[in-house]
């Protein structure tokens, strides 16, 4: 098989990582495709290192430059357009040959090695790794959405059973919400998750020591909105569903395009460049007297269902952010 | 510290784990993927070795639908999972 090698001028290929099969990485990588931009695909922890092989030079003068070769591209690092980082899979599965000492050490260089390089890269990064990591942490986005003038539920994280049955007296109706969604699988190896839940406050109990909890008012939302921000544009689409949690069933959905008000157009804005975010999947509620609540924002969420129901060209803006390389 | 056992309450959040409902599970139409030298797309196949057109991005499962793959997977893992594992892929979203 030929090996495609990429340099310098308007052949910059753009970088994208992420597993095969995420049916989002292939539609922006036909989109680029469309686009005449050349692209190079890596799972770095699977496809490292026994599909590809690294080598990064650090000169005085030069900065950072070298080659990452995977089975079918060449890509010299000096050259690399944009980085696209889709979700790609943890590093581990690489290294299920060794014992699990040699495994750890050989994960973790493998992460600080080739994931230290490949977040070193001075070009546009959708996300930046690190910056997508940081604002996956609910509190982290939180505190971010009411520094910008976002509006936020009020919002209790503890692990004190007192706090929680006193944020439910003052702040009542409440519910719960998990603060990391997390595998979990029954005995019969069914996966399980924790939707976001309605608390009587008669349930709470000493296992709210257990660890952290997160609980918010609950919100009088006559809709939901789901906005996809790419690059400053945002694509938002209300959802009508009824449900206190939109996810537990997409068959109750109806979407509809809509537009944000321009003051909470702006503190959207505002929040992804205070997060150094410039894709992002953010969940909203409006109220029913018109006010819009920030529940939060997933640096890496998934969008196909809801450009496939709307129409909304969000991999077509992806690519275009890609292509251009630097946010506009 | 050393290592004594700890004890300390079940977390509360855990007796509100649920299922994902009807529907939530879907068959994915292939068993193997691999990578396309020159599109740089997925290519998949299905238990004979035959390609699958996948059609429209349209048909990506919503964001917290669980995939569970017809025929193993691989050895991939497209979730955010720690450990590898051999079991069926279970794609969950961040929400």
């Amino acid at each position: 098989m030929s090996t495609h090698s990429y340099g310098t001028g308007p052949c910059r290929p753009v970088l994208v990582c992420a597993p095969l099969g995420d049916r989002s990485a292939d539609a922006v990588i036909e989109a680029l495709g469309r686009r005449e931009v050349p692209v190079a695909r890596i799972d770095p922890g699977v496809d490292f290192p026994l599909g590809s092989t690294l080598s990064a030079c650090f000169d005085p003068g030069r900065g950072m430059t070298g080659v990452l070769e995977t089975t079918s591209r060449r890509v010299l690092l000096d050259a690399v357009r944009a980085v696209y980082h889709r979700q790609a899979t943890d590093y581990g599965p690489a290294f299920t040959h060794l014992s699990d000492q040699d495994a750890l050490f050989a994960v973790a260089q493998a992460r600080h090695g080739l994931g230290g390089v490949l977040a070193a890269l001075p070009c546009l990064h959708v996300n930046h790794p690190h910056a997508a990591t940081a604002a996956s942490y609910k509190p982290v986005g939180l505190a971010a959405a009411l520094r910008v003038g976002l509006s936020v539920p009020p919002t209790l994280i503890t692990s004190d059973p007192e706090a929680a049955r006193a944020f439910a007296k003052r702040h009542g109706p409440i519910v719960y919400k998990v603060l990391r969604t997390v595998r979990y699988r029954d005995p019969d190896d069914r996966p399980l998750t924790v939707w976001t839940t309605a608390v009587d406050p008669d349930d709470i109990d000493d296992a709210v020591a257990g660890t952290a909890h997160l609980f918010q008012a609950r919100v009088d939302a006559v809709a939901d909105l789901r906005v996809t921000f790419v690059g400053g544009r945002m694509f938002v689409a209300r959802i009508d569903s009824g449900l206190l949690d939109w996810r537990s069933d997409y068959d109750r959905h109806r979407y509809d395009v809509v537009d944000l008000p321009e003051p909470v157009a702006a503190a959207v804005t505002r929040y992804m460049r205070d997060q150094r975010l410039c894709y992002g999947a953010l969940d909203l509620a409006v109220t029913s007297s018109g006010e819009h609540l920030f529940y939060e924002c997933n640096p890496l969420g998934r969008y196909g269902w809801i450009e496939a129901a709307t129409g909304m060209p969000i991999s077509a803006a992806i690519a275009d952010l890609l292509r251009n390389g630097s946010p506009p | 510290m050393s290592e004594g056992a700890r004890s300390g309450p079940r977390p509360w959040g855990l007796r509100h784990l649920t299922g994902y409902g009807p529907g939530a599970t879907v068959n994915l139409p292939y068993c193997g993927v691999e990578l396309d030298p020159v599109t740089q797309t997925t290519r998949y196949r299905d238990a004979d070795g035959r390609i699958v057109t996948m059609g429209d991005h349209a048909k990506t499962a919503p964001a917290t639908n669980t995939m569970e793959a017809t025929g193993g997977s691989d050895g991939r893992d497209p979730g955010q999972g720690g450990a590898p594992d051999h079991r069926p892929v279970t794609k969950t979203d961040e929400d």
